[in-house]
């Protein structure tokens, strides 16, 4: 399960964050594991995503929602 | 033995003496860091620029203490010292003092959120590692109480081993307290405290392998940089490290690359384990919600009325740039126009004079003086929309729009601005943080159509269009020729992306920050610096360009073309039609006008005659001259604008020498169609090439632009002539 797939308002705790491109940005802006996010908001068709995350707000692509795995818990 | 003379210290501010100390501002963006910048600095400020890097730098002048002054520098807002953006990459840079051309700050001032001090403290910890002294400044203090945050400040400061200090710009005394304690820090030697390192943040092995390659290198490496290069290879770190380092050094970070064991992601999970540590020790929070904030941010995020309340603000902005900039103009029109005849009476004696100054010089420079009011409203805008929150909110609704392109929900506002005008347009493209995305952004907004193609548009349309076919294509035609440019610029914009230049698609992560009062002071310096700069720097280079142009429509200047005309219409009795005529003689056999008859086989298949191609060819530094120029061609006197009935019907009745009427709605319409797509804006073609500080891609923008116009009109015109239409 990656961030991409969780709804308005829930929350999950991050498990890793796939090696790629971005997953260094992704890191340092605080997307690490053992953090917990919530997801705020979606745009229209679903993309970009807005989540919570070390209590601030973060606007994330689709794409790089669903290199991020996470476990509800 | 001499004696030394007293010297008079020189009042260059900004000369350096050795021995002036500096101290670099850093931190995350949205952290209140030109806020802070600008509260220590006052006016005392200016932008600089480090010599090959494309990111202006601000610098300011501090007084810690009584003549006792140091540089303040603004570097760029980062999330981490590993930098992605070319501004961050500046930050990095000049932190570790690896720019050639500056010296390395003396002290680092770091602004922390103390509203979001996890994340801030990320920062700090990789700052703790380059060996330079820090200053904490913890921002958004006043909003910690509203957002049920209590934070032990003293806590704090022993935790991270440094000068921790609460700020609040409206509160004088606390301006104070932090430039006395800088002053402490500065004054005296050694006595600023180093950073201690967090422990735990490098794997035992990776600790080891650190410190080896700090000892084995000549160049006294940072912590950071050293840890960096374990994992990264680093061209700037490189060049100042010899071969056989450099090769030490990659056969390490082989065997790393290996063994798998560490990596750079644990690296800064460690960072954040740290923060986390530390926040829970001094932080403690209380759920207070913001049910009015949140409910309003819902709205204006909402998916459907999010987008309409958008294109509403949008609206608003633009009808303001129309409405409150017109009066603004029209005062600019009028000194300069005031200005013209005054210096073209007084010059009466010397009319090749008098017409380079009032033509030339004052027609020139104030055709581009007069968009000054649309820069400093759009610009106050912007600020506003960015310093309250809100464009950033704007970017997250517009990004699925324009993802496809490549392009992401940044560049929405310069694309949207150049509606008004391509220069603010062009120059609101600095808010990208990705040089490439940049680049496209910049190189596709002058397709947007601007006011200035606006009188194009209505004189065609009110003189070809709405006799034929009514007001209601009237008003369609309008309509098309403003959305045309947007129509060609998504897909251009997505061949120069994903084709050209092959974009990286870039992380489009970006923060939301809380919604904000902006404050008067950062406003007012940004508006100030865009419209001080605009006026300066594209200001000289249209002075140079209107010279040249006047030069070449007013020579050659014999005077056996007036007395031709003279004699061939000496039953003309009316002045002012012959003065017309004479005038148009002369363009007729300027060189402008050579170059239209000689230019016209090129535009001929796009229907156009050679009074049309030196209408073309005198409206590339800017496009509204053809108006100008056409009422010259057509004897009405230069002086004539859209309304004017004159031109109208001189342009209707005109015809080719067979008797076929020169326009018709094809024409018209292909040569607004060549209108809105070319680059007839010397001010923007300067303006890119300022920004992007690239003389080829000005060109490029050029060539590209006026490339395409001529096709789409060709092949408009064409498709027309098949179709039956003449």
């Amino acid at each position: 399960m990656t961030i991409a797939d969780l709804h308005i308002g829930s929350s999950a705790t991050i498990v890793s964050v796939d090696p790629g491109l971005h997953a260094m940005r992704l890191n340092e802006m605080g997307l690490v594991s053992g953090e917990t996010v919530t997801v705020t908001k979606k745009a229209l068709w679903g993309d970009p995503i807005e989540v919570k995350v070390m209590n601030y707000q973060l606007c994330l692509r689709k794409d790089e929602a669903s290199a991020i795995k996470v476990t509800i818990k | 033995m001499k004696t030394r003379a007293p010297q008079l210290l020189k009042r260059d501010d900004f000369r350096r003496p050795a021995n002036r100390k500096t101290i670099a501002v850093v931190g995350n963006p949205n952290t209140g860091k030109s806020t802070l910048f600008n509260s220590l600095s006052g006016a005392r400020q200016r932008i600089a620029n480090y010599p090959g890097v494309t990111v202006d730098q601000k610098v300011g002048r501090l007084e810690l203490a009584e003549g006792f002054e140091c540089d303040l520098v603004d570097l760029p807002g980062s999330y981490s010292l590993k930098a992605i953006s070319p501004d961050e990459q500046v930050a990095a840079d000049a932190i570790m003092g690896r720019i050639a051309s500056a010296r390395r700050p003396d002290l680092l001032l770091l602004t922390v959120d103390a509203t979001n001090l996890q994340r801030n403290l990320f920062l700090f910890s990789q700052l703790s590692e380059v060996g330079l002294p820090v200053v904490v400044a913890l921002t958004m203090v006043d909003v910690l109480a509203d957002s049920g945050i209590s934070l032990n400040l003293e806590g704090l400061q022993k935790e991270l081993g440094v000068p921790t200090i609460g700020f609040d710009a409206r509160d004088r005394a606390s301006v104070e307290n932090l430039r006395k304690l800088l002053a402490r820090q500065l004054q005296g030697s050694g006595s600023a405290r180093l950073p201690k390192p967090p422990a735990n943040i490098y794997p035992p092995g990776v600790k080891k392998s650190v410190e080896d390659i700090i000892k084995n290198t000549a160049t006294p490496l940072t912590r950071f940089e050293a840890a960096s290069l374990l994992f990264y290879q680093n061209n700037i770190l490189e060049q100042v490290l010899k071969p056989d380092e450099v090769n030490a050094i990659d056969e390490i970070r082989k065997k790393w690359q290996k063994k798998a064991s560490a990596s750079y992601e644990q690296i800064n999970n460690n960072r954040y384990k740290w923060a986390r540590t530390v926040v829970s020790k001094v932080e403690k929070r209380s759920g207070v919600s913001q049910t009015l904030v949140n409910k309003i941010d819902a709205i204006l995020t909402h998916k459907v009325l999010g987008l309409g309340i958008f294109i509403g603000v949008m609206y608003l902005v633009f009808q303001a740039i129309y409405t409150w900039a017109t009066p603004l103009m029209d005062g600019i029109e009028w000194v300069f126009g005031y200005l013209s005849e005054s210096a073209g009476s007084a010059l009466v004696d010397m009319p090749t004079l008098a017409s380079l100054i009032s033509d030339g010089i004052i027609g020139g420079v104030g055709s581009v003086v007069v968009f000054l009011p649309q820069i400093i409203i759009l610009f106050a805008f912007i600020a506003l929309l960015e310093a309250s929150g809100y464009l950033s909110r704007a970017s997250f609704l517009m990004d699925g729009l324009l993802s496809w392109t490549g392009l992401n929900g940044r560049s929405f506002i310069p694309m949207l601005s150049s509606f008004a005008c391509a220069i603010p347009g062009v120059m609101a493209a600095r808010v990208m943080p990705d040089a490439r995305a940049r680049l496209t952004t910049i190189l596709i907004s002058p397709l947007m159509s601007c006011s200035a193609r606006l009188p194009v548009y209505l004189l065609l349309i009110s003189t070809f269009v709405e006799p034929v076919f009514g007001v209601f294509w009237a008003g369609f035609t309008l309509f098309a020729m403003h959305g045309l440019g947007l129509v060609v610029a998504l897909p251009l914009a997505w061949l120069l992306n994903k084709r050209i230049l092959r974009t990286p698609s870039l992380p489009f992560v970006l923060e939301m920050p809380p919604y904000r009062l902006p404050r008067m002071q950062n406003l007012w310096y940004r508006v100030f610096e865009a419209a001080r700069k605009f006026t300066v720097r594209a200001g000289t280079i249209i002075f140079a360009l209107s010279i040249v142009i006047w030069f070449l429509s007013y020579f050659p200047r014999d005077a056996s073309v007036e007395q031709q005309v003279r004699a061939q219409n000496q039953q003309v009795t009316s002045a002012v039609e012959l003065e017309n005529k004479i005038t148009a003689a002369y363009l007729e056999q300027s060189y402008l006008g050579r170059m239209g008859k000689f230019l016209q086989p090129v535009f001929a298949p796009l229907g156009y005659d050679w009074k049309i191609t030196v209408g073309i060819v005198g409206a590339f530094p800017a496009r509204e001259v053809i108006i100008a120029t056409l009422g010259i061609i057509y004897n009405v006197g230069s002086d004539v604008d859209e309304e004017s009935g004159a031109l109208k019907e001189k342009m209707q009745a005109a015809t080719h020498e067979d008797g076929r009427p020169v326009y018709s709605p094809l024409v018209a319409l292909s040569l607004m169609i060549f209108f809105a797509l070319c680059a007839q804006c010397m001010s923007t073609i300067a303006t890119v090439q300022r920004e992007l500080k690239s003389t080829r891609w000005a060109a490029f923008l050029f060539f590209y632009m006026t490339g395409l116009a001529y096709v789409f009109a060709l092949v408009f015109y064409q498709a027309g002539l098949a179709l039956g239409f003449s």
